[in-house]
């Protein structure tokens, strides 16, 4: 036993001579593991200034494939949308949210990261996807090749898409009421895209989207309220092909809304709705 | 015994000298980047997409990672440089990205809105190209995704001159001008084989077809028109000993030859189809382009009752101002089918209504029987198209070259129902 013991500690002292070494790490960068560089031109400074130094958020507009669905055929942005889009990011949202929200809300709760692209996803179902949002941290911003400053049409399209994947990170970080889920599951489906917008109306949902699922619905519902206006949605309520009952659910998703935001982030959503609305005004004049 | 040997071999090192991979890395784009930025009348350029066609380029690369480039896609894009970012990036292998978006993309972008394409994949091209070979003078690179091919020549000053004083454009119309007044071109090798030439400028195709032990053999290539003066081939063209890759613009008389090294052949022009027209249908020829709304010179009394009874018919069906420019008639050999796209337009925005018939072809006459409609265009347009549809019925169709006119045309003529007869460009 004792030689057996001798033997262990002989070996024991081996490795740790063997093992040692007395080299300091490269001092140098290694290649692609400090993230890769280029010379930056006055847009990316622009970006610097306007949205990492206050908010800490990158925007990726250059091309990286790794950033992005790699099972679809995407192009990158063309560098004339980048500025006049994250101009309306800021604007119309980022600007509504610190005056109603504060500035502590918008930093604590902005994604960190947006990625752009300039075409849209196209699926094999015949559906795009203009944007998604991965994880509380990342904004993919899609179809931005598209964006016109001077169409209300576009511009509320592109908002409406921010507006959508930042409510999934609200959600993410704080679920709305599970009551939501139970008020109309009938009407939820994977193949949302073969109904129209106006047959999600008659059964109490305000897009077609909205069918895809309860957090769908619940993110298009809060998009809607915030980027198409109240009055909007008291268009669909009031349209007289929309059955009473399918009336009151759409209303009490709106207060539902209304509740969410206020019981979970202290927001007055209504005053949210109208600085939104306000700012939409403002950017498109 | 045992330990010492131990302790010899555990502490002997191997000590890695020289450059570590990750520098090495680092060299060898750096290198990239000097060659493309080191040519200071930048870089001619041939993409051929995976899709097909070709594609000339003109591209000047710089050390802040701009590039700005002239295409052969459009008026615009021919004449007037537009700049974008690029990098050389580490991937399996290094790789150009154009990273932002520019020309180059237009041939890639997913919406067919950009380029006609395919929803979803454009016209199967890259923006991602992995750098194959390089040396001073030429790239080759191969597309990421696709495997499209993009080709880079360092060009002379003539040359960058050429390219931005328009000379993309330029090229273009004398190809034009010298297809406008020739029906049938046709290259003769020294055995005396005739291959005849389809030239498409808008696609940037060339269609070859020739006599392969008595039946008609055709090979499609995509055309870059590149330099000052050339047409360069997707691939090179081969028979038997007789090949050419490239077409090239007399710069004196404006006149095309094939070219494969120091070898020229002159691209001979004829009224006369040197294939009867029977031999090409399906071949070199897939489509006759029927017009519908107004009266090809040439059609049979039958076909224009049909052909204005379908659009009373169809005018009922669908909003005002809906028209119905053309049919296209499309023959596959292969399958024995012929299909018959009846084009909707309103406004911008154009429909295809697709009807199909399977035929049986004895000698030069086909005997049609109707398959039914494709989609779901064509369903709604049935009842109203029937009058058309029914003409193919009657047996005994004949197709031949129209020789009528200047342009290239074809007939479809019934057998069995006379004056169903239809002429439409090829």
């Amino acid at each position: 036993m004792k030689k057996f013991i001798t033997y262990i500690m002989a070996m024991l002292l081996l490795m740790q001579a063997g093992c040692r070494k007395g080299e300091s790490l490269p001092d140098t960068p290694i290649i692609d593991l400090g993230g890769e560089t280029w010379v930056n031109g006055p847009l990316d400074e622009w970006l610097e200034t306007e949205f990492l130094d206050p908010f800490n958020i990158q925007v990726k507009y250059k091309w990286d494939p790794y950033e992005l669905n790699y099972m679809r055929n995407l192009v990158p942005v063309n560098e004339d949308k980048v500025k006049p889009v994250m101009e309306a990011v800021r604007q119309i949202w980022i600007k509504p949210y610190e005056r109603v929200a504060g500035d502590a809300f918008m930093k604590t709760y902005v994604p960190k990261q947006f990625v752009l692209a300039g075409s849209a996803e196209y699926n094999t179902n015949g559906t795009i996807i203009l944007g998604q949002a991965e994880g509380g941290r990342k904004i993919v911003l899609l179809g931005l090749n598209r964006f016109d400053t001077a169409s209300r049409i576009e511009v509320q399209r592109m908002l409406h898409t921010i507006h959508h994947e930042f409510a999934h990170i609200l959600h993410q970080t704080k679920l709305y009421p599970l009551e939501w889920k139970a008020l109309n599951p009938e009407w939820y489906t994977a193949t949302w895209y073969n109904n129209t917008d106006e047959e999600a109306y008659r059964q109490g949902l305000i897009s077609a989207y909205a069918k895809a699922s309860p957090d769908e619905d619940f993110v298009e519902t809060v998009s809607f309220l915030l980027v198409f206006g109240q009055q909007y949605y008291d268009s669909v309520i009031n349209r007289t092909d929309v059955p009473e009952r399918s009336k009151q659910i759409l209303q009490r998703k709106k207060e539902m809304v209304v509740d969410y935001f206020n019981n979970n982030f202290n927001i007055d959503f209504i005053s949210l709705q109208q600085e939104t609305q306000a700012a939409i005004t403002d950017y498109l004049q | 015994m045992v330990l010492p040997l131990i302790l010899f071999f555990s502490c002997k090192k191997e000590e890695f000298e020289g450059q570590r991979p990750d520098e090495r890395i680092a060299a060898a784009l750096d290198a990239y980047y000097g060659t493309l930025a080191g040519s200071e009348y930048g870089w001619k350029g041939n993409l051929f997409p995976a899709g097909g066609r070709g594609f000339g380029f003109f591209f000047r690369f710089d050390r802040q990672n701009r590039v700005s480039m002239l295409a052969d896609i459009s008026d615009q894009t021919r004449r007037t440089a537009k700049e974008s970012s690029y990098r050389i990036r580490a991937t399996l292998t290094p790789s150009l990205y154009f990273d932002t978006y520019t020309y180059l993309h237009q041939l890639a972008d997913p919406d067919p809105a950009v380029n006609n394409g395919t929803p979803g994949f454009g016209l199967y091209s890259d923006f991602e190209f992995s750098i194959q070979y390089a040396s001073k003078d030429t790239l080759l690179l191969k597309g990421n995704l696709f495997g499209s091919r993009l080709e880079l020549i360092r060009a002379t000053r003539e040359e960058a001159a050429a390219y931005e004083a328009g000379n993309l454009a330029a090229m273009k119309r004398r190809v034009s001008q010298f297809l406008e007044d020739r029906k049938f071109t046709y290259i003769e090798d020294a055995a005396g084989n005739i291959y005849t030439t389809a030239i498409d400028t808008e696609e940037n195709t060339l269609i070859v077809n020739y006599d392969s032990a008595g039946t008609i053999a055709t090979q499609k290539f995509g055309l870059s028109f590149f330099g000052t003066d050339q047409l360069i081939m997707s691939m090179p063209f081969r028979h038997d000993k007789f090949q050419f890759d490239r077409l090239i613009i007399d710069s004196q008389t404006g006149e095309l030859q094939a070219a494969q090294g120091g070898q020229h052949f002159v691209l001979w022009d004829t009224e006369v189809p040197p294939f009867a027209f029977s031999a090409m249908w399906g071949v070199g020829y897939e489509s006759i382009v029927v017009p519908i709304e107004t009266e090809a010179q040439g059609n049979g009394a039958e076909f224009n009752l049909r052909r204005t009874t379908f659009l009373q018919n169809a005018r009922t069906l669908l909003a005002a101002g809906t028209t119905f420019p053309e049919m296209t008639v499309t023959i596959d050999r292969k399958q024995q089918l012929l299909f018959v796209n009846q084009l909707i337009r309103q406004g911008a925005n154009n429909f295809n209504a697709r009807f199909v018939f399977s035929f049986i072809q004895q000698g030069d006459e086909y005997t049609f029987k109707y398959e039914g409609a494709t989609d779901d265009n064509a369903k709604f347009l049935e009842n109203a198209f029937i009058p058309v549809l029914e003409g193919f019925l009657y047996g005994k169709m004949q197709f031949d070259y129209d020789l009528e006119l200047s342009e290239l045309r074809a007939s479809g003529q019934s057998g069995g129902l006379p004056g169903f007869k239809f002429v439409g460009r090829l």
